[in-house]
């Protein structure tokens, strides 16, 4: 009646963009572009997250057409045949990516909070959890991320208030010192983490109001990218590029340092580092959920049981990989040779099939 | 301009043939017509069709709100003496003395309008229209129930009503009536329970409620039958779609004006009879926080009182997680010199903190039950001598450590700050299971434990409406909802009803000064 009608807000779009993004950029993203590019990272996250708004601008605009000729999403206007197949693609880089931040968020667990637990029931909890959320769709996503934006937003905001007097700025001057190359490869190890926006591209049918929704996205994306340049600005502020390199994840080291002025706790890093798991979670859950849709799709049949299927062959492809380092070598791979083009290429796929259907 | 000045006078020109429709007419069947069209389904109001005078009757209707008027066989009433005297006259009679005030009782008036006659009758009184007489006559009575209605034990508030519901239904249906005056006040009446044949009222105005709603609830309280109804509980547990969850699906009260406040933003009462517990539906979490005084306080004060309680339903069902989480896996968090004093505290208890905390969380839900269960005066004895006393000895016996009575009597004091009681029961549940989670695994199972809830209540929905909203879902009503959360507008700033209301009947405060602009 009011709602179950399947489909999510701008507002709800713009956090759900959010927090899908800002956790998996901000662990991976700064010691990669501090390798590559150093202080011009900077620069990259600019440029990157630009390119990654005007995929963004691409996609919602290729929503509103299909939209506006009748055809919900371009999934359903394919023939079978490119509609399996492109689900297929879909669906292995979901899995990819869930299988990644489980791992990730065990090793973040394990790292920070839980020492001596046990990997597998970390993982098992995690995704059970997870596969709960998506339990009634995107809806009821859409409203989780809603109230876990503030979770994550308000300590963020804070942390980055409170680490901005201690950075120094001559570490991170003068820019523009690596040369064309390796910032090209920067910036699009920037748009690559953004490559899964091409979600959208599935979102058709859920999105309430396909002629606004654009400025939704580009907010979403536009956040992402100011947030996770300002850690990296203070992280390269507070390390200097060569220490940064060396660490695993920078922003969570930066949490664990900061001063807290007549702070009543010791330490802030294990609630701060709670931000991160909680968009990590949700990142997994949105995974959870395009996977559990995806196979509905090729399978044909709508049963939500799919969503739970993906969990379990998330959890034993997780446990299947014993270092994190193996993977995240393994993933980074896929991610920037593979998931990416495939990304960037199967929308446009369809754009051409639409033109010529046209 | 001139097409504002065209408007008012089609409006005028508009008004004049209402007030011509609106008069009373002289034919009782027209009059009678027009009444049952105005209280359609009001089934609280009785009318009473009687003919009076000698060998030749005058027919006459009466119409009363039942519990409101004086039983009409009684002498030294109004309506009784009115009757008696009626009882043996002519019809022309009757009708002379009507325009005459022939009676001469001071407690009859004339009515001249339909809409005179409608406010005399939802201010309690009964009115008695008698064919060939283009009046109606107002006969004064006792009135709505007053003062001599218990006063609800558990939602008290510092500013406003004193008043609670009653177990009588007809009597907590006029409580309500007494505070909404308004012919569009609908009160369905349900019989339920096959033995029990219980009186179930749904109240509701008719033209601001969605009317999806109201379906959805007419049809759950006709899909199951029942032998017996002795309480609103249980209509509750049988109507609710996620029955699983520990969270109410309908708001209580106890408080005629919180109900009143309800059906005002388009929401429904159901009334149960034999049982004090009004229910409210739909409701969203936000409603369980909010109480009757927030909109009577000046809005600062309002605001910092539901920042307080917001506070203290989260803490009720975190803070002994959280504690154990901190102490027990997380002790690099807490300064130096309080772990020593947490350590020092802790000396020579032989349980586990978690032990610990759930000792102690047990026997203060043990004494919660025992105070609830015994009567008045030592009910509140019990909570003295078992907080006081038992919470002394367990320390002293190093049975627990002072801090872990200190964080379960906060926990405690928590969940009495939140103003309903179901939901401060959900919490407390969920506290337990909380507990269980930081237990094993510290503020990760904290995080996923708090993600599992905030996945729940995202999912749950009391009719249709999400749980959540307007934290989220808020753009369904123009994000207007999310002005009366954690912090609540000034009065001024609330113009618009909350989303339980239809869709083309959302505004409730408007400003003279807008109309004429």
């Amino acid at each position: 009646m009011f709602s179950n009608n399947r489909k999510v807000s701008n507002r709800q779009i713009t956090r759900i963009i959010i927090l899908d993004f800002f956790g998996v950029i901000g662990l991976l993203l700064p010691t990669e572009l501090s390798r590559t590019a150093g202080k011009d990272g900077i620069i990259a996250f600019i440029l990157g997250g630009s390119l990654a708004a005007l995929f963004a601008v691409f996609l919602s605009y290729r929503m509103r057409v299909l939209k506006e000729a009748g055809e919900e999403s371009s999934i359903s206007s394919g023939n079978k045949a490119i509609l399996i197949i492109s689900s297929i693609f879909y669906l292995i880089h979901f899995f990819i990516i869930a299988v990644f931040l489980s791992c990730l968020l065990t090793e973040v667990v394990q790292d920070m909070f839980l020492l001596e637990s046990s990997r597998t029931a970390i993982m098992v909890l995690t995704l059970l959890i997870c596969s709960y959320g998506v339990k009634k769709g995107i809806e009821s996503r859409g409203r989780i991320c809603e109230i876990s934006f503030y979770f994550v937003m308000l300590p963020l905001i804070l942390m980055i208030v409170l680490a901005v007097k201690d950075v120094n700025m001559d570490y991170l001057a003068p820019l523009v010192t690596v040369g064309f190359n390796r910032t090209v490869l920067s910036v699009y190890y920037v748009f690559a983490g953004f490559s899964s926006i091409s979600v959208l591209f599935l979102m058709g049918n859920f999105i309430k109001d396909t002629k606004t929704v654009q400025k939704a996205i580009i907010k979403g994306v536009v956040t992402v990218t100011i947030l996770n340049l300002c850690l990296y600005a203070i992280a390269l502020g507070f390390f200097q590029e060569a220490a940064m390199k060396t660490q695993r994840w920078p922003g969570i080291t930066l949490i664990s340092v900061l001063n807290t002025p007549g702070g009543f706790l010791q330490r802030y890093d294990a609630f701060l580092v709670a931000v991160f798991l909680i968009s990590i979670l949700i990142g997994l859950s949105s995974c959870i959920s395009y996977g559990g849709y995806l196979f509905q799709k090729i399978i044909g049949n709508n049963s939500t049981g799919w969503g739970y299927l993906f969990s379990i062959a998330v959890f034993f492809a997780g446990l299947w990989i014993k270092e994190y380092s193996q993977l995240y070598r393994m993933f980074t791979f896929y991610l920037w040779y593979i998931g990416t083009p495939i990304m960037v290429v199967l929308p446009l796929l369809f754009w051409k099939r639409r033109a010529k259907n046209a | 301009m001139s097409e504002k000045i065209n408007q008012v006078k089609n409006e005028n020109k508009m008004k004049q043939p209402q007030q011509e429709q609106d008069k009373i007419e002289s034919s009782l069947s027209k009059n009678k017509q027009r009444i049952e069209e105005l209280l359609l389904d009001c089934d609280d109001i009785i009318r009473q069709p009687m003919k009076l005078g000698g060998e030749t009757k005058v027919e006459c209707l009466l119409v009363f709100i039942e519990v409101a008027v004086s039983n009409m066989i009684l002498q030294d009433s109004v309506i009784g003496q009115t009757f008696m005297q009626m009882m043996n006259e002519s019809p022309q009679k009757i009708i002379e003395q009507a325009k005459e005030n022939g009676l001469g009782i001071a407690d009859i008036k004339e009515l001249k309008t339909m809409k005179e006659a409608t406010a005399a009758l939802l201010a309690g009184n009964a009115i008695l229209f008698i064919d060939g007489y283009d009046k109606a006559l107002k006969i004064s009575s006792k009135g709505y129930p007053g003062l001599g209605v218990q006063q609800a034990e558990s939602e008290k508030v510092i500013r406003g009503s004193n008043e609670g519901f009653s177990d009588a239904v007809k009597v907590n249906a006029a409580l309500i009536r007494k505070r909404v005056r308004d012919t569009k006040v609908k009160v369905k009446e349900k019989r339920m329970g096959e033995r029990s044949d219980t009186v179930v009222y749904l109240v509701y105005i008719d033209d601001l409620v969605d009317p999806g709603i109201l379906s959805q609830i007419e049809s759950g309280l006709e899909s199951f039958k029942i032998d017996g109804i002795l309480d609103s509980g249980v209509i509750e547990q049988l109507t609710e779609n996620s029955w699983r969850s520990p969270f109410p699906q309908y708001q209580t009260t106890e408080r005629p004006d919180r109900a009143a406040m309800a059906i005002l933003d388009g929401r429904i009462a159901l009334l149960s009879d034999n049982s004090p517990v009004c229910l409210l539906l739909p409701t969203t979490y936000n409603c369980f926080l909010q109480t009757t005084d927030d909109y009577f306080n000046r809005w600062e004060i309002a605001s910092f009182t539901r920042l307080l309680r917001y506070f203290a339903s989260f803490l009720a069902l975190a803070m002994p997680g959280l504690y154990l989480a901190v102490t027990t896996f997380h002790a690099q968090i807490i300064p130096t010199n309080l772990l020593l004093s947490f350590q020092a505290a802790r000396e020579g208890v032989p349980f586990p903190a978690v032990i610990e905390v759930l000792i102690m969380e047990l026997a203060f839900e043990l004494l919660r039950e025992a105070g609830v269960r015994l009567p008045g005066p030592m009910g509140s004895t019990i909570g003295i001598v078992g907080g006081l006393i038992v919470g002394q000895a367990a320390v002293e016996a190093n049975l627990v450590s002072p801090i872990v009575v200190i964080i379960v009597a906060l926990t405690a004091l928590c969940s009495f700050a939140i103003p309903n009681e179901e939901f401060a029961t959900a919490s407390r549940l969920i506290k337990f299971f909380l507990i269980f989670f930081c237990a094993f695994m510290g503020l990760y199972g904290f995080v996923l434990g708090m993600f599992f809830v905030f996945f729940h209540l995202a999912q749950l929905e009391s009719f249709g409406i999400p749980y959540l909203m307007p934290f989220s879902a808020a753009d369904m009503n123009g994000y207007e909802d999310e002005k009366d959360t954690i912090i609540r507008r000034p009065l001024f700033g609330l113009k618009r009803r909350p989303y339980f209301a239809k869709k083309d009947q959302r505004t409730r405060l408007r400003f003279k000064k807008e109309d004429k602009e």
